[in-house]
Formats: structure tokens, C-alpha cells, sequence
């Protein structure tokens, strides 16, 4: 069995990519289940897989099952237990780089740009499972408020200061510490999301607010410029210049601009629904990922 | 022994006229499933008023069990899995009359999937609404709770569905698993020691399935006394498991 180990139940997301996954190796027939050391699971987005405290999951470790880490402390903190070790990579912070450099642990990555990262930097071959987005993101044709902008305050609250004080035209709305759900209903209303975040991974909100019809105005990221795609999905700024990106899209004449920027948004997020991530994971076991991971 | 025989446990409490029709639903579907040579129908007399009596109950492929004092339904269903094992136990409550597809179509599904430990049935209220259909979990103090409860069955689709957990009334499991996790909890007096059996089954990494393939009558809450006991079920299970499932939404 898989044992997914994460630090806790917060909001970020790499907490929500992870237990998306477990769930998803369940759906596919692989068991897993998350261990939190608190044993509590994450109440601010819903799914179906089952937690474990810590405690309880390091009694049970065997030789035979898997210890899945993504937060860069559990390498060598969870070093001395039984079992064969599996990295999901959610990021390429140098935190991360003694999980890559370590050739007991099999790699599986999320996106491009850490696919490529591992290869370039540790000369090694990875498994990309992909990533996805819950569906209850995807647009559903109701009411847009053309001139909201939501926004994730908890990074980059500089630049967002300076958007806010400097772009009268629209009307902000934070995003941030809600259950999933209330994000999602957040952004279908809302015209723009504002990616103020710089040093992101990949950006899971911006492109939650892609597929939520949104037109995003993001800082460059790292992972996630597999999916921006400035001037034909989304704007992509640098940090001093978001203000007057975003000034931009409010004037009148770009009306038809931002309609046109939110149904390619949309159009990209499609890549990214869970069952496309579920399929690829499926092939991905067929081809032989389902012995490393049983 | 078959790998597909079952023990039928059926922890009764009086009400003898809704026992013989019940077990008489049971004893066609477990026909129709292939399966009444090689199973076992175990009744648990709960310490009824007037006892069950072996002239009445007993005849080939039946058990009588009887107890002088009352027990929680854990510990009555677990003395019965005991001392009648096979590969897989059937939960089933008196005041649930089995449609004749309903057993073959779960122990259909268990043998399509090993991962799949434990399996629930579609259950219907006598007007037609759904009694069960498979149980999720709601944000804060909701805890636990039937899906579509009381919404026309026929709205609901008929489509097999993974849960986290299922109803207790119509429950099949491997004995396997079973032992695993050394039963039902005793620690219930009546109610929610079957989500606790999930929730634990699923700890171990099996998974919880709802069959609904075919519509079985369940009268819900038949027995006397049940309600009063529910409550103090309900605050050791909340006690013991809120915070620690996933929640539905």
C-alpha cells in the first residue's frame, strides 16, 4: 500500500494536489492512503480518501509498501522506516534537489518544466502523472461580472497593493483561506484573477480561474508557463508592470479582448480536467508504473 | 467450502411475522445468486420477549443463535461471524426485504474488483423514495449522512458508485477484511458501527462500494427502542471520527 505522507491539512495546495492523487490511484485500483501527523483531514475541499495519523501509518509500514513524500523534510525524516520511497513532485525548489539527487527514490512529476528540471540537473528520467484541477472550477455559463478582479493575497501582497490602489476600474475580490468550493463560486463570477504570486511552482489558482472562464494577469511562473500563454490565453507580466497590464485590460475598447482571452482560457484548462489526468495516469499503469507502486 | 459462499447474519429482535418474510427474500436471492447450498443463514435472537423457537427456525442451511440477554448489534453480529466463518459475510437487517438480483449482483461486483472489501445495496422506503443508496460525509457536526435520502428512487441513477462508506442493514464483507479489523466495534450500542467498519476497512487501503443494480425494500428503524440508542452512537462515532474522514461536499 501506498502511505502519502504530508506535514498537514492546511490551505495550499500541494495538500489538495496530493490527496486528488491518492484518490485518484484508488479510483485506478492502486490503495493509498494520506497520513497527516495529526491524523485530521483537510476540510476546505472535498474528495474521498482516506487519512490516517501518522502514527498509525509508521506501526504499519512493511518492507512491501510505499512511503509517497512531497514536502522536501520527509526525505530524511521518514529516512529510517521500511519500504521503497516515492517522491511526488510538486515543485523544484533546491529543497528538493537530495529527493532527485537520491536513486532509491522514484520520481514522479506534475508538470513540464519539473520533468525537465530532474533530467537537466540530476540526469534523470521521471514519471510525469500530470495534474489536474477539480471540476468544480469549470465554468458553468452563469452571471460574470466583467469588472472583478479576484485575487490570492498571500504572495506578492506588494504588487497586488499596487494593482488595488492603482487600477480604479475594477473591483477586487480576495480568494484566499476559503473552502474550494467558495473559490470556485468566486471565480466563475469574477471577469479577472490577478496570479500576484512570484517564485510560484505552477499556479494552481491561476489556472483553476483559466478553466473558471477568467482572464488571468499573471507574474511569469515556473511550472506553470506550460499553460500561460501570454497574449493568446492569458497577460503575463513582470511584477512592476502588472498595474498597467491590468490597467490595460480594464479600458473599454479591450472588452472584446478580454472575452476573447477567457474562452481561450477556458478552452486550455480543458487539458487539465480530472479525467484527462486519470486516463494518462491509467496508461501510465498499464506501461508498467502500476509495479512501482504496488 | 466456495469461494463465493456466504454467511447471512440477522440480528432479530421479535417481529417474527417481518423475519420470515425477510429471510424468505434472502433465502430466493441467495438461490438466485448461486450460492444457498454453500451459505448460511445465521438468525440472532436479540433476547426477544417470546424466544425464536428452534421448531419454527431451523431447517437445512439455517442457524439459530440465541441470546438471553440483549447485545449490541456489533457484538451480536461478531459472536456470529465467528462461529460461522465463510469467504464472505452478508449484514442483513430484519425489516429489509432483498430484491432477487440483489446478493448475485454484489458479490458480482466484490469478485470484478479484490480491492473492493466491502459492498452496500440500493435500498428503497416502501413509498418508493431512496432509503440508501450509499452514505457521504458532510462538513462540521453533519458527520455522516444517507445520499439522496427520501428522493424519488427513480431519479436516483442505478449506477454501481464508490463511497466511503455504506449502510450496515445491507452489507456485505470479506471475511478476510473482516478479521482484519476484528469486526464491528463494540463499543456502539446501535448505529454508525458500520461507518466505523468502513472508515477503518478503507484505512487499510480497501475500498467501499454501493451495488445498485436492483431495488431492495428496507422499512428503516423497526425495532424498538432503536432511536434512544442511536444517540449515544452518535456522539462516540463523532467523538472518535470527526475531522478524520474526507468530506463529500
Amino acid at each position: 500500500m501506498i502511505y502519502y505522507f504530508l506535514p498537514d491539512s492546511g490551505h495550499f495546495g500541494g495538500v489538495k494536489v496530493a490527496c486528488q492523487f491518492v484518490e485518484m490511484l484508488n479510483t485506478l485500483g492502486i490503495p493509498a492512503v494520506v497520513c497527516m501527523r495529526d491524523g485530521f483531514a483537510p476540510r476546505w475541499f472535498s474528495g474521498r480518501f482516506a487519512v490516517l495519523p501518522e502514527a498509525v501509518a509508521i506501526e504499519r509500514i512493511t518492507e512491501r509498501d510505499i512511503l509517497m513524500i512531497t514536502w522536501p523534510p520527509d526525505h530524511r525524516r521518514l529516512a529510517h522506516l521500511p519500504g521503497r520511497r516515492v517522491c511526488h513532485a510538486q515543485g523544484t525548489d533546491p529543497l528538493m534537489d537530495p529527493i532527485f539527487a537520491d536513486p532509491d527514490v522514484l520520481i514522479l512529476t506534475c508538470w513540464d518544466q519539473a520533468t525537465d528540471y530532474v533530467r537537466t540537473e540530476h540526469g534523470r528520467e521521471s514519471v510525469q502523472v500530470g495534474i489536474s484541477i477539480s471540476d468544480c472550477f469549470y465554468f458553468g455559463g452563469g452571471l460574470k461580472l466583467d469588472n472583478r478582479v479576484a485575487y490570492m493575497p498571500r504572495r506578492g501582497f506588494r504588487i497586488l497593493l499596487r494593482c488595488l490602489l492603482g487600477v480604479r476600474d475594477f473591483d477586487f475580490t480576495p480568494i484566499d483561506g476559503l473552502a474550494e468550493a467558495e473559490v470556485a463560486r468566486r471565480l466563475q463570477r469574477a471577469g479577472v484573477f490577478l496570479a500576484s504570486a512570484v517564485g510560484e511552482q505552477f499556479g494552481l489558482p491561476a489556472l483553476e480561474a483559466m478553466a473558471a472562464a477568467c482572464v488571468v494577469v499573471s507574474v511569469p511562473v515556473k511550472g506553470g508557463m506550460e499553460y500561460l500563454r501570454h497574449g493568446e490565453n492569458c497577460l503575463v507580466a513582470e511584477p512592476e508592470d502588472l498595474p498597467d497590464a491590468l490597467d490595460r485590460l480594464a479600458h473599454p475598447s479591450q472588452a472584446s479582448e478580454r472575452v476573447r482571452l477567457r474562452h481561450r482560457a477556458a478552452e486550455t484548462a480543458l487539458a487539465y480536467r480530472p479525467q484527462v489526468q486519470r486516463e494518462r495516469l491509467r496508461r501510465l499503469l498499464a506501461a508498467g508504473l502500476s509495479e512501482q507502486l504496488t | 467450502m466456495s469461494a463465493r459462499a456466504l454467511t447471512c447474519i440477522l440480528v432479530s429482535r421479535g417481529l417474527d411475522g417481518l423475519l420470515a418474510v425477510c429471510t424468505a427474500h434472502l433465502e430466493t436471492a441467495l438461490a438466485v445468486a448461486g450460492v444457498a447450498e454453500d451459505s448460511e443463514v445465521v438468525i440472532v435472537d436479540n433476547a426477544s420477549p417470546t424466544p425464536y423457537r428452534e421448531a419454527v427456525w431451523s431447517k437445512p442451511g439455517r442457524r439459530l443463535i440465541r441470546l438471553d440477554r440483549h447485545h449490541a448489534f456489533a457484538s451480536a453480529n461478531n459472536l456470529a461471524a465467528r462461529r460461522y466463518p465463510n469467504p464472505y459475510l452478508l449484514l442483513l437487517n430484519n425489516d429489509v426485504l432483498l430484491h432477487r438480483e440483489t446478493l448475485s449482483g454484489m458479490l458480482d461486483l466484490m469478485e470484478a474488483d479484490p480491492r473492493i472489501g466491502i459492498c452496500g445495496a440500493r435500498l428503497l422506503f416502501p413509498d418508493g423514495s431512496l432509503q440508501h443508496g450509499g452514505v457521504v460525509f458532510g462538513a462540521g457536526r453533519r458527520g455522516p449522512y444517507h445520499l439522496d435520502r427520501c428522493r424519488p428512487a427513480d431519479l436516483v441513477p442505478m449506477q454501481d458508485r464508490e463511497f466511503q462508506a455504506v449502510t450496515g442493514a445491507c452489507l456485505m464483507v470479506r471475511h478476510a477484511l473482516w478479521s482484519a479489523l476484528g469486526g464491528l466495534d463494540e463499543d456502539y450500542a446501535f448505529g454508525l458501527e458500520d461507518v466505523d467498519l468502513c472508515l477503518r476497512a478503507r484505512g487499510l487501503g480497501w475500498r467501499v462500494w454501493c451495488y445498485h443494480g436492483a431495488d431492495s425494500l428496507h422499512f428503516e428503524s423497526m425495532t424498538p427502542g432503536r432511536v434512544r440508542l442511536d444517540v449515544g452512537s452518535r456522539r462516540l462515532f463523532m467523538q472518535r471520527w470527526q475531522g478524520r474522514y474526507s468530506i463529500d461536499g
